[in-house]
């Protein structure tokens, strides 16, 4: 075994400021490059939610422009088409015309113009559920409820338990939440049966809904339709979640939001 | 070793450092309106260090006992003040409220009694120059905590103190024990007086390579173009 030489302390100064420099070194080094990936990181979620955003912002777009388009129908086919006719029989309404002729004309002008205010009547409630205004959330959902349940096509069970009642905007949302929620499982879902239930659990809004139909795989239409990002994005705007769950039959999701902003 | 690390090396090395210490200051003279805040206390703490450079050049030569350690008593107290007010706008929010006064006044305290009772002005200030280099080193460690607690992730490229705070760990945290070990009283036996001249050249050298470092990432620091805030005008 050889002699060993005790390190002289030229050695162990020089050896130990060298290390430490480069030690230091690879800190920044480190540094610089575990914020690049971070920066990367974030940039490419920046990107995603602006995307996301954009993706909502067109869904409410042609949201609205189809809400347009279904009032401008309902005017144009209905509402016109009434008055039109309406106006047809005043043009007969004559003070040369038969007393009994008359009458009949004018029955039949007046209920044309009942008609035309039912119509009215029923495209102004489409806009804002009067309904909801008056009696609340609850009372919306089980007019909507009862309506459907009526036709005896689907049953709809309705459980709710609201302490609060939620903001008057956030209502409005909720309840074209639900209406949305019901016209794609009317739609596509081949269901016999829907579950909602509402209730208020912490201060917060959670909506349950279920059916027992087709269910909704990633890859349809429906998870990725209109429809569905119209709901995405009224939680969205009340800061809420939305949770879809995979299940093996029918089509479960809960969502909740604060009661107000 | 001695082939590369000898008296012309340190000399050549001295020699460009010399003139390298007033490369940044230049470019922050030129660049000084477009300066941002922190780059502002960069460009006075280049100017402080060429400053300081210039001066003991001068009072050694000029001065009948050729002692400088005056010039460093007072440049001491000025470069951890200048540093100080850089990370206190830095890292207030991660230490406690008055931390930044509290050191500020420790450490003015322990100058002013190390200048006037333990280490005189004829003598190298090596406790003070090792008080800095060790609240520096905490100073920049702490700033790269900052970095993994922001959430918000910026370029550091384009950060002048991420320029800065890595030449200020680097430098201090190689050359600190110099200051330990040489300078102090700490006893440092040589086998010869040859191994000790030999020791001394090579740490001097090593000294003026780790200042050229601090210096480039002064001039980086100033050089760089950080991102300025957008503001929408709304009017």
């Amino acid at each position: 075994m050889g002699e060993t030489s005790p390190i002289s302390a030229e050695q162990l100064l020089i050896g130990s400021m060298l290390g430490m420099f480069l030690l230091s070194l690879s800190i920044v080094i480190f540094f610089v490059v575990y914020q690049r990936r971070l920066l990367r990181q974030q940039q490419s979620h920046q990107q995603k939610e602006a995307d996301y955003q954009q993706q909502l912002l067109r869904a409410n777009f042609q949201s609205q422009e189809r809400e347009r388009n279904r009032i401008g129908k309902d005017l144009h086919d209905e509402v016109g088409a009434l008055l039109t006719t309406t106006k047809l029989y005043f043009q007969h309404l004559d003070r040369n015309t038969q007393e009994e002729k008359f009458a009949e004309i004018k029955s039949k002008a007046f209920s044309l113009l009942e008609e035309t205010m039912t119509t009215v009547r029923r495209v102004s409630h489409d806009l804002r559920p009067v309904v909801l205004e008056r009696l609340g959330l609850v009372e919306a959902i089980l007019n909507v409820v009862d309506k459907i349940n009526q036709s005896d096509q689907i049953k709809i069970e309705f459980k709710h338990s609201l302490s609060t009642e939620p903001d008057a905007e956030y209502s409005l949302n909720w309840y074209r939440i639900v209406q949305e929620l019901i016209n794609n499982t009317l739609k596509h879902a081949d269901a016999t049966l829907i579950v909602l239930d509402l209730k208020t659990l912490q201060g917060e809004l959670w909506l349950t809904y279920s059916d027992n139909g087709k269910g909704l795989t990633p890859e349809s239409d429906t998870a990725s339709g209109l429809g569905m990002q119209n709901i995405r994005s009224r939680i969205g705007l009340m800061q809420g979640e939305m949770n879809i769950k995979q299940k093996e039959q029918g089509f479960e999701v809960v969502l909740k939001s604060k009661l107000k902003p | 070793m001695s082939e590369l690390f000898n008296e012309s090396t340190r000399s050549l090395m001295v020699a460009i450092y010399g003139w390298y210490v007033f490369v940044p200051v230049l470019v922050g003279l030129i660049f000084f309106k477009k300066l941002n805040k922190p780059q502002v206390l960069i460009f006075y703490i280049t100017l402080l260090s060429g400053l300081n450079h210039l001066a003991s050049k001068i009072v050694r030569s000029v001065a009948t006992d050729h002692n400088n350690a005056w010039v460093f008593h007072v440049y001491v107290p000025l470069i951890f003040w200048l540093t100080w007010r850089l990370y206190k706008a830095e890292l207030e929010k991660i230490f406690f409220r008055g931390f930044f006064n509290l050191l500020l006044g420790v450490c003015f305290s322990f100058f002013i009694v190390n200048s006037l009772f333990i280490q005189d002005l004829k003598t190298v200030p090596s406790n003070g120059i090792f008080v800095i280099s060790g609240v520096f080193i905490m100073f920049g460690f702490s700033y790269f905590y900052s970095l993994l607690k922001q959430t918000q992730f910026k370029s550091l490229e384009k950060e002048p103190v991420f320029w800065f705070t890595s030449g200020v760990i680097m430098y201090y945290s190689s050359t600190i024990l110099i200051f330990l070990l040489v300078f102090s009283n700490l006893e440092v036996s040589y086998r010869s007086l040859e191994e000790e001249k030999l020791a001394t050249v090579i740490v001097s050298i090593l000294n003026v390579f780790f200042n050229l470092v601090l210096v480039t990432s002064y001039l980086i620091a100033l050089w760089v173009k950080p991102p300025r805030l957008v503001l929408n005008n709304f009017s």
